[in-house]
């Protein structure tokens, strides 16, 4: 009786083995790496745009960009650059592009459509805005500049559009820019991520971006 | 701030008072002798001891034993020497008892000896240094995750994201270099991360024990620190319905909990048929320290178990399935984007500080982005079958998925808000594990056991990101060991083991740029060993020293990590080049448990070759969140030495005292210099004074206690971006008693943590870089056992 107990247990643990290995033999999903669930936007590319109020063709654009945004390559800040004319009031813009679908399918041309006839609804296909659903959810953003090097006291940044929070608090998506002596520098552009807690200072919050230009004023 | 302890005393006593009636108290002691049921002779060195309980003792020389601190109630009671039937008797005890029993000489095996130690699938290596925490002292640590409540054991310290992310350390060492046991099955979820909790419901064990030592030999890969043991009860045997209610509350954080538990077993034709029903659910809200509250820190969850046995003296076959789903928010201003705000966020005195109406606005126990959910799944089914001259088999398979989803405080951005409630990364592990071990009868005062195990893991990651944390990957893995016991006399066991193991692993990446697909493959084997020797000076008195060596092949996470990892702001990159990592363990303990004095002293060394770490580049990456430095994961050989003491002095007959010290040294040799979030030093103490009888209350009992960490100074230069938090002293207090109400018996206590309410930041929690650890806490804990249908005595298992 013991004996044909245990013989019983013994062919139902190999069953069991049999089963194991049956189950892991199947189909492998693991095997099909996912691509990022499609519709996400990744903010690869924040574009700076200015006018000058007293010469409208005196215009300047930097681009800083990262077209691959896991990390492998480093980005490409070669239009990061701004120039303004020294003692010059700005009208300025901040636009956030999704670029990186264009990897798939070869470079895009994105500096060429923000010189001088820039029009945003005249984006390559691949290109999102993403400038658009920041602007939707200002009530929980920020754009917090910062100047180093010789633009430090030469060059000031005001924001000058507001959100619908009670009290209307700063946003940054437009902003004046004011210059003063000939000088160089960096000039830091970081994007606050601020739910419920949007205080319009800059140190609540974490950061969507944080990238830097090259200013020279001439 | 004793006016806090005087209030914590008063409402232990308002709560206490309430009770009416009968006795349970753990102060009662059972002794009694044994002797040969054919000449009536003594027997000496006969393991005795209650099931389900820590309370065993061998018999000396005048066959007498005694068990002290026993609690009121029935017990299996269980008294085992070689070459005699073991005896299992049930006994009901109810104040100081005196038993005489006599074992029957073994007619069948005379000639062999019949060793019944503890089964080895749950015991693992004997030899090597073992701590247990049950009974009243695990019933403290109710309401608490898994890692909070082991922190009770010496040798055990936590690594934290937050009061709420707990993950044990043993000896130094955590995450993938310890090896939890859920109910027998290795614990499979995403242990690479420090702020991946483990998927464990507490309240499914009786008991919770760690073996202080590498047990690669019994387990394979990665327990090279050690091994968690998390154990329910066995299953019933009698006829019965019983259950436990468990309820607790804490001020802090307004956490409450409720678990219960209900289990049966049938007789007639259904002998050997038992069921048990488990579920617990948990919520909290924003914890508060000693001058502001965290916001976003509640977290919620759900849990349930279940398990049919039918069980007969030489066959059973048992099922056990669990789900554990956890949702924790992950506090609002410890997400820095980069180091820089970081380093900002650490300069901080406090974070932002909002009044009171803030939260009760949001409402309390809301969970908003910034949070983690896991659901963990496990099937089990395990059969076993005996037979009187081949030993026993048994053979287990489990099943196990886990499914992380981590939600950042970042909304993703995406056409028409599709994606506005999608998780940035999800995980999902599905393990397969497999064991066959053969317990062998004893042969020449040899007993043993042989046996084969295998996993096998898929794990697949899917992300708004290109970049994924860890790849998918297969893997398969199996090994085949032996392990066997010398026990020349009742004072000697000498043991030893060695182990094979192989490991075959493939990873499924994209490439960044092309985006195609490719894939990598490693091979890993090991050999392991032990040797281990216990010696029983006297029944009182034991030694136990084992030498024995563990691996751990790298992790996915270690092979391919590449981004930013978002606790500590560091961008990490892997190395598919890692080599296995290769313990060699020397542990030894002494155990005594006197009338006066009980004590466990243990020391150990732990030389890690290959230890897999992060190193510091000095190089930094940029993307658009800014500026990163990075840290690449590298090998090194790792030292680590230290000391786990404690110590119960019975002062009077109700006044105990109990130091502890948990001592961790580690150093990187091939570097000469030390290793970053190793633990700081700790030593606890308490007093406690106790009464079997107050007034209508029983087993009253007040303590005070303290734990002093000092700063862990143990650090390699430049290796972090601010230095380790001061050192800090904490209080604690507690009360409790057991009582009556009407008929029902309960258990009521009451915890205070953190009495003096002090403001501190402990180095291994990864929150020390933006907020104060909570405040002080008030805990009330009840303990309601019930019994629908009662084991009745006249059942006794005499086999």
């Amino acid at each position: 009786m013991k004996m044909r107990m245990f013989k019983i247990a013994g062919l139902a643990s190999i069953a069991i083995t049999a089963t194991v290995l049956g189950i892991t033999s199947c189909s492998k999903p693991e095997t099909v790496v996912s691509p990022p669930v499609p519709g996400n936007e990744f903010l690869t590319t924040v574009a700076f745009r200015c006018i000058n109020t007293a010469a409208p063709f005196d215009t300047t654009t930097a681009i800083w960009r990262n077209l691959n945004p896991n990390g492998t390559q480093a980005p490409d800040t070669s239009e990061a650059i701004l120039n303004f004319k020294k003692n010059s009031n700005y009208v300025c813009w901040v636009y956030i592009f999704d670029e990186s679908q264009t990897t798939k399918f070869g470079t895009t041309n994105l500096g060429a459509e923000l010189q001088p006839n820039f029009n945003i609804n005249n984006l390559p296909s691949t290109t999102v805005n993403v400038t658009t659903e920041i602007r939707q959810r200002q009530n929980y953003h920020l754009f917090c500049f910062n100047m180093t090097g010789g633009i430090a006291t030469n060059l000031s940044v005001t924001r000058t559009d507001y959100d619908t929070n009670t009290p209307s608090l700063q946003v940054g998506l437009n902003d004046n820019v004011t210059t003063i002596n000939v000088s160089t520098g960096r000039m830091e552009v970081a994007l606050h991520h601020q739910p419920n807690v949007k205080n319009g200072s800059c140190s609540p919050g974490s950061d969507d971006f944080d990238i830097f230009y090259g200013v020279t004023i001439q | 701030m004793f006016l806090k302890l005087f209030c914590v005393l008063v409402l232990g006593i308002l709560v206490c008072p309430v009770a009416q009636a009968q006795q349970t108290a753990c102060t009662l002691t059972l002794s009694g002798s044994i002797g040969c049921a054919d000449d009536g002779k003594p027997l000496d060195f006969v393991a005795v001891g209650l099931l389900n309980t820590t309370k065993s003792a061998y018999t000396n020389k005048q066959g007498k034993f005694l068990l002290s601190s026993v609690c009121a109630g029935t017990y299996r009671f269980e008294a085992s020497l070689v070459g005699y039937k073991k005896l299992d008797t049930l006994i009901s005890i109810t104040a100081d008892e005196s038993i005489r029993l006599f074992l029957q000489p073994d007619s069948v095996h005379l000639k062999e000896v019949h060793v019944e130690g503890n089964k080895i699938e749950k015991q693992g290596v004997e030899t090597i240094t073992k701590s247990e925490l049950s009974g009243e002292a695990l019933q403290q640590t109710r309401g608490e995750n898994l890692g909070t409540a082991l922190k009770e054991i010496t040798g055990v310290d936590v690594i934290q994201t937050g009061a709420t992310i707990s993950k044990p350390v043993i000896h130094g060492l955590y995450s993938n270099r310890i090896l939890i046991l859920n109910n027998g099955v290795r614990q499979e979820g995403q242990q690479w991360g420090s702020e991946h909790a483990p998927e464990i419901d507490p309240f499914i064990a009786t008991k919770l024990s760690v073996i202080k030592g590498a047990a690669s030999i019994r387990y394979g890969s990665d327990a090279i620190g050690g091994v968690v043991l998390v154990e329910p009860a066995e299953m019933p045997k009698l006829k019965c319905l019983e259950g436990e209610i468990n309820l607790v509350g804490m001020d802090n954080s307004r956490l409450y909990t409720g678990s219960g538990i209900l289990q049966g077993a049938f007789d007639k034709k259904l002998t050997g048929l038992s069921f048990r029903i488990q579920g617990t659910d948990r919520q909290a809200g924003d914890l508060q320290t000693p001058n502001y509250i965290l916001d976003n820190t509640g977290l919620l969850e759900k849990n349930y178990s279940g398990t049919l046995a039918y069980e007969k003296e030489n066959y059973g076959i048992s099922a056990y399935y669990s789900h554990f789903y956890s949702e924790l928010g992950i506090f609002t201003y410890s997400e820095a984007s980069n180091p820089a705000q970081l380093v900002e966020l650490f300069a901080q005195a406090q974070p932002i500080n909002f009044p009171l109406s803030y939260y009760q606005s949001k409402g309390f126990y809301n969970i908003y982005r910034g949070y983690q959910t896991v659901a963990h799944n496990l099937l089990k089914v395990n059969a076993f079958a005996k037979h009187g001259k081949f030993g026993r088999l048994e053979a287990t398979f489990a099943r196990q998925t886990d499914a992380r989803q981590e939600f950042d405080l970042d909304v993703p951005y995406s056409l028409n808000h599709s994606l506005d409630n999608a998780a940035q990364n999800n995980f999902d592990l599905t393990t397969h594990t497999g064991e066959l071990v053969w317990e062998h009868n004893s042969f020449h005062k040899i007993s043993g056991s042989a046996g084969a195990d295998f996993i096998t893991e898929g794990n697949i990651y899917t992300g708004l990101g290109y970049q994924a944390l860890i790849p998918n990957y297969l893997n398969y893995g199996g090994g085949l060991f032996l392990i066997e016991k010398w026990n020349p006399t009742n004072k000697f066991t000498l043991e030893g083991g060695v182990r094979s193991d192989y490991k075959w692993q493939r990873e499924f990446m994209l490439n960044p740029i092309s985006l195609i697909e490719y894939t990598n493959t490693q091979q890993y084997d090991a050999t392991t060993a032990t040797l281990g020797a216990i010696y029983r000076f006297t029944p009182k008195l034991s030694l136990n020293a084992n030498a024995g060596s563990g691996w751990r092949a790298p992790s996915a996470f270690e092979l391919y990590a590449f981004g930013v990892h978002g606790a500590t702001g560091q961008f990490v990159v892997g190395d598919s080049l890692l080599k296995v990592e290769q313990s060699y363990n020397f542990c030894t303990s002494v155990h005594y448990s006197g009338e006066k004095i009980e004590a466990e002293l243990g020391v150990y060394a732990n030389l890690i070759n290959n230890y897999i770490y992060l190193k510091p580049t000095l190089t930094e990456h940029v993307n658009i969140d800014g500026y990163f430095p990075e840290f690449d994961f590298t090998q090194t050989n790792a030292f680590f030495k230290g000391a786990d003491l404690n110590l119960k002095w019975h002062i009077t007959k109700h006044l105990t005292y109990e130091p502890k010290a948990t001592l961790v040294f580690a150093n990187d040799l091939t570097n000469h210099t030390y290793l970053v979030y190793i633990p700081p030093q700790r030593f606890n103490q308490k007093l406690e004074y106790r009464w079997q009888k107050l007034g209508k209350l029983k087993n009253v009992f007040v303590n005070i206690g303290n734990m002093i960490v000092p700063q862990q100074t143990r650090v390699p230069p430049n290796s972090d971006f601010v230095p380790p938090p001061k050192g800090y002293v904490l209080f604690s207090a507690a009360v409790g008693c057991s009582m009556h109400l009407g008929k029902q018996e309960m258990n009521v206590s009451v915890i205070c943590n953190n009495l003096m309410n002090t403001a501190y930041r402990d180095y291994m929690d990864f929150f020390r870089y933006y907020a104060d650890e909570p405040g002080r806490s008030i805990q009330l804990k009840i303990r309601i056992p019930f019994q629908f249908i009662k084991p009745k005595s006249d059942q006794i298992n005499n086999n």
